[in-house]
């Protein structure tokens, strides 16, 4: 399988901070997989994340993405990347049509194109009588999935969730892992944070557990259960590999 | 090109329905607006033409008289007369002109006696003491901006100054010519001594000359010499031309109030602007 993602030797300091949050991170992601990047708070998931969409730059280290240098080629990746961020990155003054459409704009589709895809979105999320309100008046439920809605518009080859069904129903979790599936089924490669075990063993393909910036395993969901004498699940290959110890 | 209109629709949409941010938007750097023109419109105001001069004159002589009369003649002022200084005091305290001018009941006095004191001859000059002058007194509001008073006072200072000269040379002219008066009558009171007829000598017509003489000598002495000035005419009316032009108008005249005039509070009004979109943003 081709890879969609190398980094190589990645390390980010932030300002200020005696601590490394990425310590070396040598992560590959191949094309057409689901990936979870599991890992406690503070582990460095969003960091790593974020500069592999290029909101942040690292320290030291390179990111390639569809073979392209993400510190040089940023504007030529972007179009092909979706980002679906843990906190709701939406206008609370605008309608749940107008935030698509405002998201759909900034991805380059406009028109007639734009029209049906919103109409299609919002049908598919069931979001019809809901589509003229305000997002402040919206529940949370639905503002995950106008969230999520405007990371996907365009289509992304590459996207990227960072805990989507956090505070979300079990059956809006429901049609978000049917959607997900949908979508990597028809071959985009999805890049999947979440704290919930559970998700990461039913979706994922592929995992990596992250923490104190270093990657502590790499593998199918079931070969690492099956790796690790004594677990019968992910979550507890999980305590198992980075301990009970509380985080920040 | 799309992106950007579709940004402009997103900001003015979020501008829209943020009311609480329009209302700061608007309505404080309105009522900051309000609140500084008024407050300038009080120091430096627009709408009056005039601005009104309070006037004590215990003078009543001539000085006092002049400078009374060449301050009426102004376009630019409107003469309120009382009786006293503390009327003068009170009335500014209560707002009913920002300066006062008390003329002194001495001062026409004063100004007379000056030409005791002005000097004969250079050799004999002698310097003039503040006793010796007349004290004029202005008053004004204690709460005005210490370049406003200069500016008004200091015009006035000037035609009180042209007053108290136009009065003190028709004085002068007056006591010059009363001297010439006197030397011309001593003259001719010795001319008209015999002792000086009879050194005339002898010649044809001696007699009648000599009577025609002295009888147009008596006529040139009863008329007397005077010098006359020419005060009056040019005193009353404009010397010089004055105009008012702002700079770069093509207009005369015209004068923008304290609204117009008002550059930092439509900077903060921007600011305003500028700042609130962002902060929300």
């Amino acid at each position: 399988m081709k890879p969609v993602i190398i980094t190589n030797s990645l390390r980010k300091r932030y300002n200020g901070s005696d601590i490394e949050a990425l310590r070396g991170i040598n992560l590959t992601v191949n094309e057409g997989e689901f990936f979870g990047l599991l890992g406690p708070n503070a582990a460095g998931k969003t960091t790593l994340t974020s500069i592999i969409c290029g909101l942040i730059s690292a320290t030291s280290g390179a990111v390639n993405i569809f073979e392209k240098d993400v510190t040089r080629s940023l504007g030529v990746v972007k179009k092909h990347i979706g980002l679906v961020p843990q906190e709701i990155a939406l206008y609370d003054t605008l309608s749940v049509e107008e935030n698509i459409r405002f998201f759909g704009h900034q991805q380059g589709i406009h028109g007639s194109e734009l029209n049906n895809k919103t109409d299609d979105l919002i049908s598919v999320f069931s979001l019809k009588e809901h589509k003229s309100k305000l997002i402040s008046r919206c529940s949370g439920g639905i503002k995950r999935r106008v969230n999520l809605i405007c990371g996907i518009i365009h289509e992304p080859v590459l996207l990227l969730l960072d805990e989507p069904t956090l505070g979300v129903d079990t059956q809006l979790r429901e049609m978000i892992f049917e959607y997900l599936a949908e979508l990597n089924k028809k071959g985009a490669t999805i890049i999947y944070t979440t704290h919930y075990m559970k998700e990461a063993e039913l979706l994922c393909t592929r995992v990596n557990i992250i923490d104190h910036g270093e990657i502590i395993a790499d593998g199918k969901p079931s070969d690492l259960i099956a790796e690790n004498n004594g677990c019968t699940d992910l979550g507890q290959v999980f305590i198992k590999m980075t301990g009970r110890d509380l985080r920040d | 090109m799309k992106k950007f209109l579709s940004i402009l629709k997103k900001d003015a949409l979020l501008l829209i329905r943020d009311w609480p941010g329009l209302a700061i938007l608007f309505i404080m750097p309105a009522v900051l607006l309000i609140i500084i023109t008024f407050a300038q419109e009080n120091a430096i105001p627009s709408k009056k033409s005039t601005f009104e001069l309070i006037i004590v004159n215990a003078d009543s002589s001539i000085l006092g008289d002049n400078i009374v009369n060449d301050l009426a003649s102004s376009e630019y002022l409107n003469l309120i007369r009382l009786n006293t200084p503390g009327e003068a005091k009170k009335a500014i305290l209560d707002g009913k002109s920002q300066f006062a001018l008390i003329i002194p009941d001495s001062a026409t006095e004063k100004l007379f006696n000056l030409i005791k004191v002005l000097p004969e001859s250079k050799e004999h000059a002698k310097e003039v003491s503040s006793d010796d002058l007349a004290g004029i007194t202005f008053l004004y509001d204690p709460g005005l901006q210490k370049l406003i008073k200069n500016v008004v006072i200091g015009p006035l200072k000037t035609v009180i100054q042209l007053s108290a000269a136009k009065v003190l040379m028709t004085r002068y002219a007056e006591e010059v010519n009363k001297s010439l008066t006197k030397q011309s009558s001593d003259l001719a009171a010795s001319i008209s001594n015999k002792d000086f007829f009879s050194k005339i000598p002898d010649f044809p017509y001696r007699n009648e000359v000599i009577k025609k003489f002295r009888e147009e000598l008596e006529v040139m002495t009863k008329k007397g010499s005077r010098i006359e000035l020419p005060f009056n005419p040019p005193f009353n009316s404009d010397l010089i031309k004055i105009d008012e032009f702002i700079a770069g108008s093509e207009k005369s005249g015209f004068n923008p109030n304290a609204l117009q005039n008002n550059i930092p509070a439509f900077t903060l009004f921007a600011m305003f602007f500028i700042v609130i979109p962002l902060a929300g943003a």
